[in-house]
C-alpha cells in the first residue's frame, strides 16, 4: 500500500512540462475553421416536397393511352428522419408518404380517368456534403393503396413499393430537390386490363428542415 | 441556381404539366351504349360463350368472346339514325395471332329507310391491344325511320377480348 501511496504523490507533485516561449505562440499561426465547418451535420430532417412526372410505364398505362388518355401525375411527399452518428451523420433512417394523382380530363361524353394511391414506408437516407449542397439519395420501401377508374367507381388495390430518390439538398437554404423512381407492380384493375404500377418517375421541388 | 434560373425552370415545369393534361374525346362509347336502354330491351346482349367482364379498369365494361357473339342493337347508336355512312373500331385483342372478328350489320325487319342486304365484315386481330377498324361504311337509317329492334350489330369470334369501340363518320 505505501509504495502505492508513494508513487502517487511522486506523480502528483511531478514538474510540469517547460512552457514553450512566447513568440513560438506568435510564430505559429492557428488558422480559425470556417463557421460553415464548425457547424455538425445534420442530424434530424424533415422535407415537403411537390413533383411532376409521367404515370408509371405499365401494359395498363399503355392501353389506357391508346383510349386516348395520357397527362402527368403529380405527387406530394414527406419524409421526416434522423442521420445516426454512428456513421458520421451520413447514414441514417427515415419515415416517408406521398400521395400521387393521375387525372386526364374526358369529354362531354368520355370519362375522366383518375388514379389516386396512398404510400408510406421507410427509407434509408444516405447523404453527403457539406450543409449549403449535399447530396442525398435513398432507397426506399413502402406499402401502396391506390384505385385506377374510368367511372369514379375504381376499387382500391394495395401494393408493395420499390425505389430510390436522390436528391440535392441545402441545408443552408432550406431547399431541396430530386429525382425519384418508384415502382409498384400490382394486378390488372379490370379482368380484360393488364397489370398496372401505381410508382412512376418524377422531379420534384422542395422544402427542407433540419437541425443543422 | 439563380433566381432567374429556378423562374425559368417552374416555368418549364408547369408548361410540361398543362400541356401533359390531355384527355380523351372519344373514349368508353361501348360502355355509353350499352347503359342504353331501349323500350325493348337492353343495348347489348350475348350469345352463346361470351362474358359480360371488368374491362379496362374495375368499373368499366368489357366483353369475353369464348366463342360467342356481342349483339349490339343498332337503335342504340346515334351514328345509325342518320344516312351517312359511320366506321367502326374495336379495341381488342386475340389470344391466338390473326384471329379474325366477324361483323354483321343486320337491318332485321327494317325493309323501308335502310339498307336492304346484311353486311359481313372480317378483322384479323393481333395479340396485343390495338384499335382495328372492324367495319366501314356502314349506311345508317334515313331520317324519320324507326329503327327495330332487331336490328343489330354482331360481333362473333373466339379467344378475343373486346374492351372499347368507337363510331365515327366515314372520312
Amino acid at each position: 500500500m505505501l509504495p502505492f501511496v508513494l508513487a502517487l504523490q511522486l506523480g502528483g507533485s511531478a514538474p510540469s512540462p517547460p512552457e514553450l516561449p512566447a513568440e513560438s505562440a506568435v510564430t505559429r499561426p492557428v488558422q480559425a475553421p470556417s463557421p460553415e465547418r464548425r457547424r455538425p451535420l445534420p442530424s434530424g430532417f424533415a422535407r415537403l416536397q411537390i413533383g411532376l412526372g409521367p404515370p408509371a410505364f405499365s401494359q395498363e398505362t399503355s392501353l389506357l393511352r391508346l383510349e386516348g388518355y395520357g397527362g402527368s401525375k403529380l405527387w406530394i411527399e414527406i419524409d421526416g428522419g434522423y442521420m445516426t452518428s454512428l456513421f458520421g451523420r451520413h447514414v441514417g433512417g427515415a419515415l416517408w408518404g406521398a400521395v400521387a394523382n393521375w387525372f386526364s380530363p374526358g369529354s362531354s361524353s368520355a370519362p375522366s380517368l383518375r388514379e389516386t394511391a396512398y404510400l408510406a414506408g421507410v427509407e434509408i437516407p444516405v447523404r453527403f456534403g457539406s450543409r449549403s449542397l449535399a447530396l442525398l439519395a435513398a432507397p426506399r420501401a413502402a406499402v401502396v393503396l391506390g384505385s385506377l377508374s374510368l367511372g369514379g367507381e375504381g376499387i382500391s388495390q394495395p401494393g408493395f413499393v420499390g425505389g430510390v430518390q436522390v436528391s440535392a439538398v441545402s441545408s443552408r437554404y432550406h431547399f431541396c430537390s430530386s429525382v425519384t423512381f418508384l415502382t409498384s407492380v400490382i394486378e390488372p384493375p379490370g379482368t380484360l386490363g393488364r397489370p398496372h404500377d401505381f410508382g412512376g418517375l418524377y422531379f420534384s421541388l422542395g422544402a427542407l428542415l433540419d437541425d443543422g | 441556381m439563380t433566381v432567374d434560373a429556378r423562374a425559368r425552370f417552374l416555368a418549364s415545369a408547369l408548361a410540361l404539366g398543362v400541356l401533359g393534361c390531355e384527355g380523351a374525346t372519344d373514349a368508353r362509347a361501348l360502355d355509353r351504349v350499352c347503359a342504353t336502354v331501349l323500350p325493348e330491351g337492353p343495348a347489348c346482349e350475348l350469345e352463346f360463350l361470351a362474358t359480360n367482364e371488368r374491362g379496362v379498369t374495375s368499373d368499366t365494361r368489357g366483353f369475353r368472346l369464348e366463342d360467342g357473339s356481342l349483339v349490339i342493337h343498332l337503335a342504340a347508336l346515334p351514328l345509325a339514325h342518320a344516312p351517312g355512312p359511320f366506321d367502326i373500331q374495336a379495341l381488342a385483342v386475340a389470344k391466338q395471332p390473326d384471329t379474325p372478328l366477324d361483323v354483321v350489320v343486320n337491318w332485321g325487319s327494317c325493309v323501308k329507310g335502310c339498307s336492304a342486304t346484311p353486311t359481313l365484315f372480317i378483322t384479323a386481330l393481333s395479340t396485343e391491344y390495338a384499335w382495328a377498324k372492324v367495319a366501314s361504311g356502314v349506311r345508317g337509317a334515313d331520317p324519320g325511320v324507326t329503327i327495330p329492334y332487331d336490328a343489330t350489330i354482331t360481333f362473333t369470334g373466339a379467344e378475343i377480348d373486346l374492351v372499347d369501340l368507337r363510331f365515327g363518320p366515314t372520312p
